[in-house]
């Protein structure tokens, strides 16, 4: 009788969590429908003072020649490290890919994009790595704006269904 | 003139002393008596006839009859054409005792029928022709037994007291170095008459064990009190013991009584010496346990006796427990019952002495158990798949992989719900399960404790000692 009630009182049903940020079903929940830019994660723990390593995914994108993704972040409370480029634009040919940052009102502009007509990528991925530092503790918001736009190798416009948000909580 | 008179006393004391015996009608010698060959039956003649010998002189020992030699007796019917063996009729008796000039004879049989040998012999009259006296026995044994039944025979035949070597040769071999002992009927008291003069014939026959007795048997006491006019039944007090023992001969008599109270048994035995009328030894014993128990506790309490140490035996099949004047008996309790089944389903009625319910009970939690478990080992392997599926949709970063790692996680989500839920109900049910058996075992209780509570407290008995009828009541105190 003991081991059975020990079998019964061991018995946790965990809760399901379903937060991958790139799952279609739960982004359709909030609105977010392919092609969109998201964050990965969407939502992340670090103390104040360390690194954190956000990446911005593109979700099912298609025939993506340029990019221009503008990030709005909390200043008081981020500052970025670095941005580098993801594993999206990796093709044959190398894109250009600069950022801009403006630490005073907290946005940052990346910009990617191939040279001529020919190349362009499709499919879901990393489009940048965005390495920030927690200056202060709390709770900040990161944005992919609305100005964010992906375009064709013609220079069309993709249209975006949806666009991510992120959390960083300092500690 | 006084030679005269002189002469006249004489012949007149003469005269007076014949008319004397002719007055009483009786010769002062002892009758005389011719004693036949038994006839044969199942048994060989020679046999027969030996067993007869030995009735002769026996009989001759006696000192009651005056015998007719055998050669005599034989030399006399081959004169007249007879023959001895055949003669069992009393005609022929008759016949055969006037040419011998008898005043009885005695003719008999030996017979055997399966294990059982059978004498029966008869003393007839020659004067009137019939049988005046007739005895017989029944013996089981080997055939050199007869040689003392026949003895024996010789003494009642003649209507005299069989001596008391005799009885103790009927029973064993004598020896000087023993005693000679009788044993009368424990008293019961709370157990049958029956139960008791079995106790007392194992006692006795635990006795003769010891080697250190002559035991008159039960079957040659009853004889000689009966011939005696006499009843042992009742015989409690020392008193009454001797007068038995005097009758019997015996140097030691034990008398005893057993007694039942509750779940014990009291088992209380006294030898004291015939002359004296002092109780030498006593011996008691308590003992708590089954009944047949109570057999081999009398076996050893017949060692004890005789301060002897039993047996292995005898101890090896000691049973129950014994207790002492400060230990009260410690029978089975509801509480018990209920503290066994507490702690393992079943085992308060394996206690209670009821075993199936035990059973059922136990075989009850297993099935159930067995239930839970499996339903336990379910959970587990979902809960592992749904532990690594959920890594895996956290690390994949392809979206259709993703949509099926959830799929997967969810699917093993639910099998985990599903797999408590029996889990928690089969342990509802081993909970139930477990809380009727205790409740089981606590209402019905020990099966003596139900057998002492189903007994009437209020009890017709008969008092032997007072010889009335008395109602007795009593009061459980546990």
């Amino acid at each position: 009788m003991t081991i059975l009630f020990l079998l019964f009182i061991g018995c946790d049903i965990p809760e399901e969590i379903y937060d991958n940020p790139l799952d279609l079903d739960l982004n359709a929940e909030k609105g977010i429908t392919p092609p969109a830019l998201v964050f990965n994660p969407n939502e992340i723990s670090a103390n104040s003072g360390s690194n954190v390593t956000i990446q911005v995914f593109a979700l099912e994108v298609n025939n993506v020649a340029g990019s221009h993704i503008q990030v709005s972040y909390d200043k008081n409370k981020l500052s970025l490290a670095s941005v580098t480029l993801g594993e999206l634009f990796n093709a044959a040919q190398d894109p250009l890919f600069f950022y801009e940052n403006n630490p005073t009102s907290g946005v940052l502009d990346i910009y990617t994009s191939f040279l001529g007509d020919d190349t362009s990528v499709s499919g879901t991925g990393t489009l940048a790595y965005l390495v920030f530092s927690a200056t202060a503790p709390g709770i900040t918001n990161l944005q992919i704006t609305s100005i964010s736009e992906l375009v064709d190798p013609d220079d069309n416009p993709i249209q975006l269904n949806g666009l991510g948000q992120g959390v960083v909580n300092a500690n | 003139m006084r030679l005269i008179l002189k002469y006249k006393t004489l012949v007149l004391v003469a005269l007076c002393q014949i008319l004397s015996i002719t007055l009483n009608g009786q010769s002062v010698s002892p009758p005389s008596v011719a004693v036949l060959d038994f006839d044969a039956r199942g048994i060989p003649v020679y046999e027969v006839e030996t067993l007869t010998e030995r009735f002769r002189t026996e009989i001759a020992n006696t000192g009651a009859i005056r015998l007719i030699d055998r050669k005599l007796l034989q030399k006399i019917l081959e004169e007249q054409g007879l023959q001895q063996s055949g003669c069992t009729t009393d005609e022929c008796a008759a016949e055969v005792g006037q040419l011998l000039g008898a005043q009885y004879i005695i003719n008999g049989s030996i017979g055997k029928i399966g294990n059982s040998f059978t004498i029966d012999v008869k003393m007839v009259s020659v004067t009137t022709g019939a049988a005046e006296r007739s005895k017989s026995v029944s013996y089981v044994g080997a055939i050199d037994g007869l040689l003392t039944e026949m003895e024996i025979l010789a003494w009642e035949i003649v209507n005299l007291p069989i001596p008391n070597r005799l009885l103790l040769k009927r029973g064993g071999e004598a020896s000087e170095s023993k005693i000679t002992l009788a044993v009368l009927d424990f008293d019961p008291r709370g157990i049958s008459t029956l139960e008791a003069q079995t106790l007392t014939d194992r006692f006795a026959s635990e006795l003769n064990n010891t080697n250190q007795v002559n035991l008159v048997d039960r079957r040659s006491m009853n004889e000689v009190l009966e011939e005696q006019g006499f009843e042992s039944e009742g015989c409690t007090s020392e008193e009454c013991a001797a007068e038995v023992g005097a009758l019997l001969g015996v140097q030691y008599m034990v008398n005893g009584a057993i007694g039942k109270i509750g779940n014990t048994f009291t088992i209380d035995a006294k030898m004291f010496s015939v002359s004296t009328g002092v109780a030498e030894r006593t011996k008691s014993k308590t003992y708590a346990g089954p009944v047949d128990g109570l057999i081999t506790e009398i076996e050893l309490l017949a060692w004890d006796l005789m301060e002897l140490t039993p047996p292995s035996r005898l101890t090896s099949r000691r049973r129950g427990t014994q207790q002492t004047a400060l230990t009260p008996p410690r029978g089975k309790t509801r509480f018990g019952a209920f503290m066994r089944s507490t702690i393992f389903p079943g085992w308060g009625q394996f206690y209670s002495d009821r075993k199936l319910m035990g059973w059922v009970w136990l075989g009850s939690e297993v099935a159930v158990g067995t239930l839970a478990y499996t339903q336990f080992s379910a959970y587990q392997t979902s809960h592992d798949d749904y532990i690594d599926f959920q890594a895996q949709y956290r690390a994949s970063a392809d979206p259709t992989e993703i949509g099926a790692l959830k799929q997967k996680s969810k699917s093993s989500h639910s099998d985990m719900m599903a797999a408590n839920d029996q889990m928690t109900t089969m342990l509802y049910a081993l909970g139930g399960i477990w809380a009727a058996n205790v409740l089981h075992a606590v209402i019905l209780g020990p099966k003596d404790f139900a057998d002492r509570k189903s007994k009437s407290s209020i009890q017709l008995t008969y008092n032997r000692e007072l010889k009335q009828p008395q109602l007795r009541w009593s009061i459980a105190l546990d």
